[in-house]
């Protein structure tokens, strides 16, 4: 391969650089007007009166919408965000699933701060927001559930009628003999885990402008979307428009890292439609910070079973999920965290129930990770328990429990959420943890450890691993089509928010069709380029969309080569395609461009093709993946703690990755700096905090705190590929597995840290106020 | 999170400032370099009926040092003329650590030091600063000046003892001798962001003993504190570092920090206690000539 | 509705003016009513930088001003940094060269911290650049590559 795994710089970057990318806000249509939304200033309650007389009035208001305006002609969202679980899953894991009601604009009862009463459309979003000032509601506040051990104690109120005890979802499933192993195990613990509740925060918060076209009878509209193709598919439903007269362009996203369909996407598109004029909703960063859905939230309690030697051979595990005011992901997160939970290692007998509770909050749905940040977390302190329990080094027993590189690929024993067995497809975790104790010199660091206690520094070393089932299904489109300039354009189902598509996907066709990407153009983020599309989420855009990509354009080289050698006569073996330009092996002479091939395989009198086949140099190719490919890595912090204050410094950090085939290193080694970046965000910063009565206390950047660049280390990456034998590229996903090991590795290094102090954690985000008081704690207990 | 509406006036002159204040009444609210005001009017949590914008005045920026250790700093400096300046930071450590703490450059700007102290935000360097060094406040309104000292003007969170139609127009820091030692320590999640707890110290020390300690404490309680009780532990001993640990401990009486989402009350009253002490040590450090 | 305000300033070289609500806030002029839509919002209470520009060569977060302030003033903004032919201002390309953006949405903000940064005769520590850059959010790149191309830039300075 000539492009496939090299530096090629980016295709995205001058218009980015120089002010002229096109994001949703940037986008103003003649006679736009804007909408601000009313949320609910309480959690739970009933509303006894709604007013919105005086906000009509205020000159510049267009419209004030309530679930009124709604009643009858848009319904709320039914549909959970994939398609139904196999029956099978659902069978092996016990799946109960409950039916709940959601709502576009809240109708008699709100759920939680923050969801939406009222919509204003004025001139202008100032306005709008005076409006949303004027309108006058009365709240009966009933009991609020904050936390699902409440939400499940007995006499706790029921959120919604058909989901008895706020249990919306759970399964239990597992593999081998849990009860043997616990019962031949010399040893056994116990230890409970909280993973807080945190949020994506891209830099660009939400937004969506959609215009309703009376003459074709069309909506098109531009949404801040990871699915398009989805979002038009609800619209379609909700809307009762046909698919095709709904165009949703993704234009360039400011990150996104978690969604799904929201609630004004399809009330905004409704709105613009019957009020006839453009409407721009954009989200502002108090909104996102409460209503853009939230993350991790969960409740481990965990058993597990291991011999002298440190070796783990059963691991149970309960866990409740804060699933929020509705849960439309279902099982995906919680089923994730399962799935993933015995990470890199062979403990062959498992138990694991997961119970997803509603309450009073924000819903708690995949963000960069997806379950997996909480299974590692789990998993990863739960071997350094282990590992202090028998006073061994972590690294030994982590070593000691990795599945061997030669039983690779590996059955776990149960299902993936797709349907397919949980077998990892390729990889080598011994040698991958190897690699990576290596690079952050892990036994050089225990030397300079003890100088640094001999000085009074607390530095300390931990290590996280993980895998991650990458390049989920169902499907992926591509088209590849050669214009009659001889350029190749590219159009993808799959929409990129800054993860380079432009440039990865052109290298991936460059290679298959024998040309260079700057040949390529690459298009996205718009249902009417390709009719299926899956989206960015899901580590799945390189395996997925770089598989269609790859099968689109091999299928127009075979046409090339098909035409080229009725042409030229001569058979196909004997062409080659280098730099765009078809030539007889050994006959340099003798050769036919792209653009020449394009002029006779188009359609017409001078067309030149083979007996029976179709003009035009266009193929498309879905990939449909078998199941899921796992991509894996191993990550070790060094970190300093300030035991006085609490304080956790991150000072190294070591990444050792398996995504398969890399498309372009450069981008690759970018989706893990930012990676560990969230991770550490997550680790240390990062919590979305209730109080009892349900309020969101910290809805700004001031007291929701993103990691800045002085929180974050250099990250040293480097790669050990094993290619998936389930691509014809070999690829595995890379755009989440970095966020999902810092928190582990970080905690597992300050406990290091404070060895000498016997500190306990089992709480993230590990805040100043929580290292200190576990500080305080193994203090006062004579650690 | 677009501001409310409000009518705007930028004076030229002090005088017009002035006349239009005191017409306003309680309408009106000073813009200065509005780095604390436009948040809380993005998030509609103030909204004043008319805004004065003193920006266009001349003159209220001047920053003078003199030779008695007198800062005079005009309201509308900014912090970042403040860090910049070429003798303060070096004259006195603990100013140039209290302002490289304020946000980031771009708020540092923008941002004044007249504009923080008339906010009166506990978790702010400036009123700390003015607390620590004694600041003269110059206070004008239509109807005439009169000089408030600091330690007068914090009266609760965000409150201060300006009636509606003074401004802020000047400060007076009274900088301890040049031989002192003095030190500014915060502790804050993120570089940059509101501390969680923050304290200033002097220490000066003569044949050995302790001739005058200050300490301000920020970010634990509704206002900037000075701790008289622990400044009075030090004077005429010995700076060791037994006594300023225990000095610190004895801020106690004055701070009243309260739970939010950083932590709770009970853990940034100990951490008021640390930065007193690191502050403390650094001063006296200073103050004895050792590098810190 | 309070009374408009006549505004009239110069950005990226050229005279601006027009009638503005108070309260409209300088990011949202450049936006929506100059058409500059490169300064992007990201948080609208001055924290993450996105909106980053320069005024009068130092730099200001544009949603922490009103568009009335700027009156008179020289601004520059992203798109302002390129030469008339099309040329990257060197920030640009070393931002470019070690894949310091992804999304690009909190770029045009790092952009002109550091065009400043670098007027100022900056250190090369890698600590100062972090803490210099520190006021500017981004969520994609983990700060890594946009370390080493500003370390780059102020090296050839120093």
């Amino acid at each position: 391969m000539t492009y496939v795994g090299q530096r090629i710089a980016r295709k995205e970057d001058n218009h980015l650089l120089t002010g002229r990318g096109q994001y949703v806000a940037d986008i103003r249509l003649p006679r736009m007007v804007e909408a601000a939304i009313l949320r609910s200033p309480i959690a739970h309650g009933e509303i006894v009166h709604l007013d919105t007389t005086k906000a009509r009035a205020l000159d510049g208001v267009v419209a004030i919408i309530t679930a009124e305006d709604l009643a009858g002609k848009v319904g709320p969202i039914t549909r959970p965000f994939y398609k139904t679980i196999p029956d099978h899953v659902a069978r092996e894991t016990n799946l109960v699933v409950r039916p709940y009601r959601a709502q576009l604009l809240a109708e008699q009862k709100v759920f939680r701060v923050g969801e939406p009463v009222a919509v204003a459309i004025a001139r202008n979003r100032y306005v709008a927001e005076d409006a949303l000032e004027l309108i006058e509601v009365e709240y009966e506040p009933l009991e609020a559930l904050t936390d699902p051990q409440s939400a499940l104690r007995e006499g706790a109120p029921q959120l919604h009628p058909d989901v008895p005890g706020n249990i919306h979802c759970s399964f239990h499933t597992g593999a081998g003999d849990i009860e043997g192993a616990f019962g031949d195990a010399e040893h056994a613990l116990s230890a409970q885990f909280t993973v807080g509740r945190s949020i994506g925060s891209p830099m660009e918060t939400r937004g969506v402008l959609a215009e309703f076209d009376r003459a074709t009878n069309q909506i098109v509209m531009w949404a801040t979307q990871q699915k398009p193709h989805l979002l038009r598919s609800y619209l379609s439903e909700m809307l009762g428009m046909p698919e095709e007269h709904i165009r949703i362009i993704s234009p360039d996203m400011g990150g996104s890292f978690g969604g799904g369909i929201y609630n004004e996407e399809i009330f905004i598109p409704f709105l613009a439609r019957q009020l006839g004029r453009p409407i721009r909703w954009i989200e502002d960063r108090r909104e996102n910070l409460g209503n853009a859905r939230h993350t991790r939230d969960q409740y481990h309690d965990v058993d597990v079973a291991f011999n002298a030697d440190g070796t783990i051979i059963g691991l149970k595990d309960r866990f409740l999920v804060d699933a929020g005011a509705y849960n439309p992901f279902v099982i995906t997160l919680s089923y994730n965290t399962a799935a993933h939970l015995r990470n890199e290692f062979k403990i062959d007998n498992f138990d694991v129930e997961g119970i997803c509770v509603l309450t009073n909050k924000r819903d708690n749905t995949p963000v960069r990770g997806a379950g997996r940040t909480s299974a590692t977390f789990v998993i990863d302190r739960i071997v350094d328990m282990v590992a202090g329990f028998l006073k061994l080094d972590p690294a030994e027993v982590r070593r000691k429990n990795l599945i061997p590189g030669e039983l690779m690929p590996y059955d776990m024993g149960m299902l993936y959420r797709d349907g397919g067995r949980i077998v990892y497809d390729s990889g080598d975790f011994p040698s991958q943890f190897d690699k990576a104790l290596a690079l952050a010199d892990y036994a050089g660091f225990r030397q300079r450890q003890d100088q640094a206690r001999a000085e009074g520094r607390f530095v300390g070393i931990g290590i996280s691993s993980h895998v991650e089932g990458s390049g989920f299904g169902p499907h992926e489109g591509a088209t590849v089509r050669i214009d009659q300039s001889g350029h190749v354009i590219v159009h993808s189902g799959s929409n990129p928010h800054g993860q380079s598509h432009e440039t990865v996907l052109s290298q991936v066709a460059a290679d298959a069709l024998g040309i260079s990407p700057d040949h390529i153009t690459v298009r996205a983020g718009d249902t009417a380029l390709i009719p299926h599309g899956g989206g960015t989420f899901a580590s799945r855009s390189a395996v997925t969309a770089g598989s269609a990509v790859h099968g689109a354009a091999t299928k127009v080289r075979q046409k090339i080569l098909a035409i080229a050698s009725e042409l030229l006569e001569v058979s196909q073996q004997d062409l080659t395609i280098e730099d765009g330009r078809v030539t007889v092996k050994g006959a340099p002479g003798t050769s036919l461009s792209f653009a020449e091939i394009a002029e006779v395989a188009s359609p017409g009198p001078g067309s030149r093709l083979p007996e029976g086949m179709e003009p035009g140099l266009e193929e498309t190719d879905y990939y449909v993946p078998p199941t899921v490919t796992y991509s894996s890595g191993t990550h070790v912090a060094i970190v300093e703690v300030d035991p006085e204050v609490g304080t956790v410094s991150v000072l190294e950090y070591f990444v050792v990755d398996d995504c398969g085939q890399i498309l372009n290193p450069t981008v690759v080694d970018g989706q893990q700096h930012g990676g560990v970046a969230h991770g550490i965000g997550n680790a240390l910063l990062e919590e979305v905090v209730y109080d009892e009565s349900g309020q969101h206390l910290n809805p700004s950047f001031m007291d929701y705190l993103i990691p800045t660049a002085s929180d974050v280390p250099p990250v040293t990456v480097e790669h050990e590929s094993h290619l998936s034998p389930l691509n014809p590229l070999g690829i595995k996903g890379a755009g989440e597995g970095a966020a999902v090991s810092p928190p582990a590795a970080i905690a597992n290094a300050i406990i290091d840290a404070l060895r000498p102090l016997e500190v306990e954690i089992t709480q993230m985000p590990m805040t100043p106020a929580r290292v200190w008081r576990a500080i305080e704690t193994a203090r006062s207990n004579g650690g | 999170m677009k501001p409310p509406p409000f009518d705007y006036s930028r004076p030229e002159t002090l005088d017009d400032a002035l006349a239009t204040l005191h017409e306003v009444g309680d309408e009106g609210k000073v813009l200065a370099g509005g780095q604390s005001l436009i948040p809380l009017l993005a998030f509609r949590m103030a909204r004043p009926g008319h805004l004065i914008d003193i920006n266009r005045i001349q003159g209220l920026d001047g920053i003078h040092l003199n030779g008695s250790g007198t800062l005079t700093i005009g309201a509308l400096a900014t912090h970042r003329s403040i860090e910049l300046h070429r003798d303060i930071g070096p004259r006195c450590p603990a100013i140039g650590e209290a302002v490289s703490q304020i946000g980031h450059v771009a708020i540092r700007n923008r941002g004044t030091v007249g504009g923080s102290i008339a906010h009166a935000d506990p978790a702010a360097e400036w009123p700390a600063l003015a607390l620590l060094f004694d600041a003269d406040l110059r206070v004008r309104s239509h109807a005439g000046e009169r000089t408030l000292p600091a330690r007068d003007m914090f009266v609760s969170y965000m409150t201060t003892a300006l009636a509606t139609d003074e401004l802020l127009v000047e400060m007076q820091f009274r900088l301890p001798r040049p031989e002192a030692g003095t030190a500014f320590v915060e502790v804050s999640r993120r570089h940059g962001d509101f501390a969680m707890a923050g304290a200033g110290a002097v220490i000066d020390i003569q044949d050995g003993l302790v001739t005058d300690a200050r300490i301000a404490v920020m970010s634990a309680g509704l206002t900037a504190v000075r701790a008289g009780e622990a400044e009075q532990m030090l004077v005429g001993q010995e700076a060791t570092e037994q006594l300023t640990t225990n000095a610190a401990q004895n801020i106690d009486s004055v701070i009243d920090p309260l739970d939010d989402v950083h932590g709770p009350a009970d853990y940034k009253r100990h951490l008021a206690k640390v930065v007193t002490r690191r502050a403390l040590q650094t001063a006296a450090a200073r103050a004895r000539g050792e590098s810190a | 509705m309070t009374s408009k305000i006549d505004v009239s300033f110069e950005v990226n070289g050229e005279a601006v003016s027009g009638s503005v609500e108070p309260r409209m806030t300088l990011a949202d002029f450049l936006r929506d009513e100059v058409g500059l839509t490169g300064t992007h919002l990201g948080c609208e209470h001055g924290v993450c930088g996105a909106c980053t520009i320069l005024v009068n060569g130092h730099t200001a977060r544009s949603c922490l001003m009103l568009a009335v302030q700027a009156d008179g003033q020289k601004l520059t903004t992203v798109e302002g940094l390129e030469s008339a032919d099309g040329t990257l201002h060197p920030v640009q390309e070393a931002f470019s060269r070690h894949h310091a953006l992804q999304c690009g949405f909190c770029t045009p903000g790092f952009l002109m911290n550091v065009v400043e940064y670098l007027e100022e005769g900056p250190s090369t520590e890698e600590k100062e650049i972090r803490e210099r850059i520190s006021g500017n959010l981004c969520r994609c790149t983990g700060y890594h590559n946009i370390v080493l191309a500003v370390k780059e830039l102020a090296e050839r300075q120093a």
